[in-house]
């Protein structure tokens, strides 16, 4: 579970380490002493004998403090799994119940979260009577409603799931689902929860000291010293100061611990990065290329490259694909073109250009105006790639404004036109409607649409129809022909025959690498490089025959961060000899390889 | 329509079960709230027929018959201990509450909000974990922190040492600041820490991506593409956090003299002053229901693809 | 949450009239200004039948007026009434014919006897009717002449000064108590002309008043135009409130004294507040039923020490039961009466008794462990500390002690009518010594209120010839009656709590543990 624990985790860790040492050694070490009566001596604020002063009878608050730990963190304890307890048995007893019983639990759960936690705590402590039986089980069923929330909001997750589907369509009954799939699913997140729940209940104890509704004597918990010294704060406040700073502590340990848990749990997601950075001065521009690119490297913290040293150029009226397994690090080139990489990720280039313009050369400003305009990227799912709570023509029209400068008005109308131009019907009905309101195939459109908003000169378009079904994949892909006639593009994609379909020049990556670069002309008659090979083997043909099953690469691709002598491919390569395993092949002519594929085939 | 049927209803039915709820607490509560009122000079026969005056002495659901009678004809009872009508304490109290309560959320929501996106944007992804690190050491103490002592602490900083605002008390607008600011500490440091993750999150969507790569100017991204996308989760915090405030603003109104119901209702329940505790939670309950059904309505509002907006 | 002062607030208390307020020099008082009260209890009832406790009656004592009122050295002084007889059973008021109501009425003598009749009726609920004459009262009036004659069956030593406490309504309060509710209707100094519940009340003064005592009227140079009383339930606060200039007046019972003390231009002046005492069951089949257990659980402690952990070091030893200042008898029952504290004699006592010390350190006798059960208000700072102390010497003489801190509402049942106690902390704060009888004698609970069940024949004699004897004499009787109680260590005398005082801005006098409306002066400067 814990992949990386925090500073702060282990501040937590500290924190929580000290506190439980108390619990442990506090009475034996200082118990004699918190119960030592001193009438002579009675509410004397801190000195250098008494470090939090005395109480009411003389006792050293000190020593009470580190005694208290004990209780102080049972009751916590307690409370916190009386309220996880009965939270979970609420939250999950609708996937135990039917359907009415279902909804009728979650109505009660919703009622019994929204009425006041403190208030139902109080009542509860004071009708089970006061002391640390009342305040436990008050604040234990105070806590339960929002676990059983909790509870039900992680279980309708996992309910959606397609193995508890799978478990429903095999018979396995309800209780043996909550018990088998729902709960160890849930426990986890739970598990995360109770721990900061702890740090609340310390101060909810707290609380209910303050009002006078928690522990009794001759029971003291660090809530009650509070409360006891709360009278004399002004006059001798280390003895308020002192329990607090300990239920601080405590707390504090807790909730940092806890939070470093789940996020260590959840991981990091990625996002964007910093730009790219140049390696070498770069060289005259070369006419009629829209994208040039030389040695781009991208890479992530630890030594790992999952782009190594690429060199490509894309020029007006072509679409260039990049194809590859996952992995191969294709998406990560079209994003360091953007300059979309995520954090950690650094860019590095010998040469980095866009409609003539050096992106390595320019200021932020200037960077963000040539990419907006000139460039536009059409994402992999349609379907999160725009913005939920705004309209589709909003999102279009955004570009108009910001980078060419254009009124509300106009942007609305170009927004408009260029939705009619992706084909879509009713454009100016759709460009006031929601992403929610379009299909799949709509919503690539309306991305392409916006793409074009700019009239950039490259689009680059990251598996594009991937996410979307047969006959829209068609549609789309005539869509991006059309889009990107007399412009340039960049098609990633892993599937080789969408980028047969669409491209003109084929770059094939492996490991980081370009590998191959051939014409579709020449990947149909048959290509060179092994690896290309595989990849054309491995895609269904209608003459394929359908009751062999596909061929498929054995074994897997060098990962980003491994050194490799010897051509990465070799390992897998039927054809590897030990030259291969000892020495990488450059890119000469077109291919990366020491024993290129003699033969031509033709390509279905 | 259908929609604000079935609200109302299950507001309604809501509010059945606290009546039903709260009657049913206080009496499980020990103690004898008339011989604590009559004091114990009052013979045994005086406490008998002030019991029967008050009709304590009939069966319980028959006190809870009339109770609801009583409450289908507004009427809210007298307090056993001080003869005063249940109306005039929440008629008075209330609205102070719900002036800190409402004081209260707007300003966390404005302190929070920009706070946690801001450094949302500052850690994504793990970038400067300098202020990642303090942030969360600091925003976790100051929720490890007793909301009293943080109270104590304004009044003893600004009132006592420094006397430029008054210690207790509500009137004029300086008198709202400490108690406002008592109650504001702890929720944004908490909303922050939600809005951070929240907008982490959003960061972390493809729209974000796209939005980037259209390179907009970060003022539009983060307020057009990230903002509206953590509405749902700020909404639904917002409405939480005004309904704990003014149900758990009893401990800053009883540092501040603040006349407001927790301080009362402290002293209902424990007194066991049946028609204030009663009327006073009856009232909370309604109070937080409704400001439930506001945020529902809002979310629905907010969130193009919800049933409520289109109809 | 801190409950004021004591559990048990029986206390009617008056305006007294009496000697004028610290009169200084003329030209040191400011007329016409507000003066603020802090109070920590919310005063609550309008209606002076109604009312018991302390804050109650000091925010009544603006509206309402006294027939006379009682001076620190508890002799009576006219008010209403310009002059009075007493008799064994019969006192006799003169009243003054320049009374007005707030509500534009005169006061007549049938509407001062009315007052006392109101109470008297038992369909009236009223809780001060055992309190103003447990022997019984009737009231008549003679317009004509002017006087109100109140009648007791049988002699009552206290009845004037018992009288002297009531608040008096008028006009049109009288026949409809509902009025009272809506604003005091009574010939107060002030009227009340604004309520706001749990937070404050203001009086304006009335400017046609003057029939004060000592000749004060509404133009007295000093008096002020209003007062506000404010609702404060924090002491600190309430002492941050004046340390900030924001408040004249206030009673601090806890350490924030201390603070008072430090700020400057704080008049402060030290009261008494209330009693602090622990009473044992003598119950049947409770081990107080034992006389030598409760001999030995009083000699196991020390008085000194048991004043100064009750009241934090603030308190005075309890010398008698009625602590309230004016006391209309004043004298020390328990020195010499109480058993000493010697816990070697306690122990030995127990082990004449019959109790020996068992294998966990506890003493048993018939297979019985000596176990007591320890009832007090949580709330209460004072009792909460006794009670762990007294448990921890009792621990040390082989008495195990369960505490049982509950909830105010709570303790009254428990003690009054579940009878599951042992040992409480008690504190009755009352005006007479003859309040306390019921409580210390006679039927016991559920029947009567003598909740320990003290059955001490010496004190019923006594006492029963106390109540009819005025005077010194009665005083005396009264001091014998306690002895015996002590003596018998039927109960377990501890604290006479005190309470300071603090004036900035003002002068006041305070008596009998509230304000006197009349006695405050606003200074200057």
């Amino acid at each position: 579970m814990a992949r990386r624990i925090s500073p702060t985790g282990l501040l937590g860790a500290a924190l929580i380490a000290v506190v439980l040492l108390l619990a442990i050694a506090g009475p034996p070490l200082w118990g004699e002493a918190a119960a030592r009566m001193d009438t002579g001596g009675i509410n004397a604020p801190a000195s250098a004998e008494h470090w939090f002063g005395t109480d009411a009878l003389g006792r050293d608050v000190f020593a009470r403090t580190m005694v208290a730990a004990r209780l102080s963190l049972l009751l916590a304890t307690l409370a916190t799994l009386l309220g996880v307890g009965a939270g979970i048995v609420l939250g999950a007893l609708p996937m135990v119940l039917g359907r009415r019983g279902a909804r009728s639990m979650t109505t009660v759960v919703e009622l019994l979260v929204a009425f006041p936690g403190l208030l139902l705590a109080m009542a509860l402590a004071v009708v089970v009577g006061l002391g640390s039986r009342g305040a436990v089980l008050g604040l234990g069923c105070a806590m339960a409603p929002g676990f059983a929330r909790l509870t039900q909001t992680l279980a309708a997750s996992v309910a959606g799931s397609d193995y508890l589907a799978a478990a429903k369509v095999l018979g396995v009954g309800r209780r043996r689902r909550l018990t088998h799939y729902v709960l160890p699913n849930i426990a986890e997140p739970l598990i995360l929860n109770l721990t900061v729940s702890l740090g609340q209940s310390l101060l909810a104890l707290a609380g209910l000291s303050f009002l006078g509704l928690g522990v009794q004597a001759p029971e003291y918990d660090w809530g009650r010293l509070v409360s006891d010294g709360m009278t004399g704060v002004y006059i001798s406040p280390m003895t308020t100061v002192g329990p607090a700073a300990a239920i601080c502590v405590a707390a504090l340990g807790f909730t940092l611990f806890g939070e470093s848990l789940s996020q260590a749990a959840s991981g990091r997601r990625a996002a964007r990065g910093r730009s790219a950075v140049r390696e070498h001065v770069s060289l005259p521009p070369e006419p009629g290329a829209v994208l040039r690119v030389e040695e781009l490297t991208v890479t992530f913290p630890g030594g790992l490259r999952p782009v190594r040293r690429l060199s490509f150029t894309v020029r007006q009226g072509e679409i260039v694909g990049i194809v590859g397994e996952s992995g191969s690090g294709k998406s990560l080139t079209a994003s360091a073109v953007a300059g979309l990489v995520p954090h950690p990720g650094t860019v590095t280039a010998k040469r980095l250009e866009l409609a003539g313009h050096d992106l390595l050369g320019l200021g932020e400003r200037q960077r963000r105006h040539l990419l907006g305009t000139e460039l536009a990227m059409v994402f992999q799912d349609p379907m999160s790639a725009l913005n939920p709570a705004l309209r589709v023509g909003a999102q279009l029209a955004e570009v108009a404004t910001t980078h060419r400068g254009a009124s509300a008005a106009q942007a609305r109308e170009l927004a408009v036109e260029r939705l009619g131009e992706v084909a879509l019907p009713e454009p100016a009905r759709l460009a006031r409607q929601y992403p929610h309101e379009y299909s799949g195939g709509m919503r690539q459109r309306a991305v392409i649409a916006m793409g074009l908003m700019a009239e950039p000169g490259l689009i680059v378009a990251d598996e594009p129809t991937t996410a979307l079904d047969v006959t829209v994949q068609r549609q789309i892909l005539r869509l991006l022909r059309e889009v990107t006639d007399g412009r340039a593009g960049v098609l990633i994609s892993h599937d080789l025959a969408v980028v047969a379909q669409l491209c003109s020049r084929v770059l094939v990556m492996y490991a980081g690498r370009i590998v191959e670069e051939l014409t579709v002309e020449e990947l149909r008659a048959g290509p060179a490089h092994p690896y290309t090979r595989a990849l054309l083997d491995s895609l269904p043909t209608l003459d394929s025959d359908r009751s062999k099953p596909l061929r498929t690469i054995p074994g897997r691709q060098p990962g980003p961060g491994e050194r490799l002598d010897g051509c990465p491919f070799a390992p897998r390569c039927e054809a590897a000899s030990d030259r291969c395993r000892a020495e990488r092949p450059s890119l000469t002519g077109g291919v990366a390889c020491h024993h290129p594929l003699k033969t031509k085939e033709a390509v279905r | 329509m259908a929609f604000v049927l079935r609200r109302l209803c299950r507001l309604l039915l809501s509010l059945a079960v606290v009546v039903t709820a709260s009657f049913g607490m206080m009496h499980l509560i020990p103690g004898d709230p008339v011989r604590a009122a009559l004091g114990p000079t009052a013979s045994p026969e005086l406490i008998e027929a002030r019991r029967a005056t008050l009709g304590l002495d009939l069966p319980l659901h028959e006190q809870f018959w009339n109770y609801l009678t009583g409450l289908f004809r507004g009427e809210l009872g007298v307090s056993i201990a001080t003869g005063e009508r249940v109306s005039d304490i929440v008629g008075e109290r209330l609205p102070a509450t719900l002036e800190l309560a409402f004081a209260a959320v707007p300003l966390t929501l404005l302190l929070a909000v920009p706070l946690g996106m801001w450094l949302a944007a500052r850690t994504e992804n793990g970038r400067r974990r300098g202020t990642e690190l303090v942030f969360t050491t600091v925003s976790g103490f100051v929720l490890a922190l007793p909301e009293f002592l943080v109270a104590i602490g304004l009044v003893v900083v600004f009132s006592v040492t420094l006397g430029v605002l008054p210690p207790a008390g509500r009137g004029d607008p300086s008198t709202y600041v400490l108690p406002v600011a008592a109650l504001v500490l702890g929720p944004a440091a908490l909303i922050t820490r939600l809005i951070r993750l929240e907008t982490l999150r959003v960061l972390g969507e493809e729209y974000v991506r796209v939005a980037r790569a259209k390179r907009l100017a970060p003022a539009r991204l983060y307020l057009r593409h990230v903002l509206p996308n953590t509405l749902t989760a700020t909404l639904t915090i917002a409405g939480l956090l005004l309904a704990g405030l003014i149900a758990g603003s009893v401990i800053v109104e009883n540092v501040f003299a603040w006349p407001g119901v927790g301080s009362r209702v402290v002293q209902a329940i424990v007194s066991k002053d049946y028609p204030v505790a009663q009327g006073i939670v009856l009232l909370y309950g309604a109070v937080v229901l409704v400001v439930n059904i506001g945020v529902d309505v809002l979310l629905g509002l907010a969130d193009p693809r919800s049933q409520i907006r289109r109809h | 949450m801190k409950k004021p002062m004591a559990a048990l607030v029986l206390l009617l208390v008056a305006g007294c009239g009496g000697t004028p307020a610290a009169s200084g020099p003329a030209g040191r008082y400011v007329s016409g200004g507000t003066f603020t009260v802090v109070t920590s209890a919310e005063p609550g009832k309008f209606d002076p039948a109604t009312a018991t406790g302390s804050a109650t009656n000091a925010a009544l004592a603006y509206a309402y007026d006294t027939l006379t009122s009682q001076r620190d050295d508890g002799t009576l002084t006219p008010r209403i009434a310009k002059s009075w007889t007493i008799e064994p059973s019969k006192v006799t008021y003169r009243i003054r014919d320049d009374v007005l109501c707030n509500d534009g009425s005169k006061l007549t003598a049938s509407q001062v006897a009315q007052n006392f009749s109101y109470i008297m009726d038992p369909k009236n609920e009223s809780p001060l009717r055992e309190i103003l004459a447990p022997v019984g009262l009737s009231a008549t009036a003679d317009d004509a002449a002017g006087t109100v004659t109140l009648t007791t069956p049988k002699p009552y030593s206290f009845l004037a000064e018992s009288a002297a406490q009531v608040y008096l309504v008028c006009g049109a309060g009288l026949k409809d108590r509902s009025l009272l509710e809506k604003g005091m209707v009574g010939t107060g100094l002030y009227r009340l002309t604004e309520f706001v519940p749990g937070d404050h009340r203001t009086y304006t003064i009335r400017p046609e008043y003057a029939w004060g005592p000592d000749g004060v009227t509404a133009k007295t140079e000093g008096l002020p135009q209003t007062i506000t009383i404010k609702q404060v339930t924090s002491e600190s606060t309430q002492v941050n409130l004046m340390i900030s200039g924001q408040a004249n007046s206030l009673a601090v019972t806890g350490p924030d004294r201390a603070r008072l003390e430090r700020t400057p231009g704080v008049e402060l002046q030290k009261v008494t507040t209330g009693p602090g005492q622990v009473f044992l069951n003598h119950a049947e089949g409770r081990p107080g039923a034992d006389p030598a257990v409760r001999k030995a659980l009083v000699q196991a402690t020390d008085p000194v020490e048991l004043a100064k952990v009750a009241s934090g070091g603030s308190g005075v030893l309890q010398r008698q039961l009625v602590t309230i200042v004016p006391r209309t008898c004043t004298y020390d029952a328990v020195t010499g009466n109480r058993p000493a504290f010697d816990p070697a004699a306690a122990a030995a006592g127990l082990e004449a008794a019959g109790w020996k010390p068992g294998p966990d350190g506890v003493r048993v006798k018939d297979g019985k462990p000596l176990a007591l059960s320890f009832v007090y208000e949580a709330s209460d700072a004072g009792g909460t500390a006794i009670a762990e102390y007294a448990s921890a010497q009792w621990k040390q003489l082989g008495v195990r002690t369960e505490l049982k801190g509950v909830l105010d509402s709570e303790i009254d049942r428990l003690v009054f009518s579940a009878g599951d106690w042992d040992a409480t902390w008690m504190p009755i704060s009352v005006s007479f010594p003859s309040e306390l009888v019921p409580f210390l004698s006679g039927k016991s609970v559920p029947k009567g209120v003598n909740f320990a069940s003290i059955a001490n024949a010496e004190y019923e004699r006594l006492a029963a010839r106390a109540v009819e004897t005025p005077g010194e004499a009665g005083c005396e009787l009264w001091r014998q009656a306690e002895a015996e109680l002590f003596k018998n260590a039927d109960l377990l005398p501890i604290v006479e709590r005190t309470a300071l005082i603090a004036t900035r801005g003002a002068s006041i006098r305070f008596a009998g543990g509230a304000l006197v409306p009349s006695s405050i002066r606003l200074l200057k400067g």
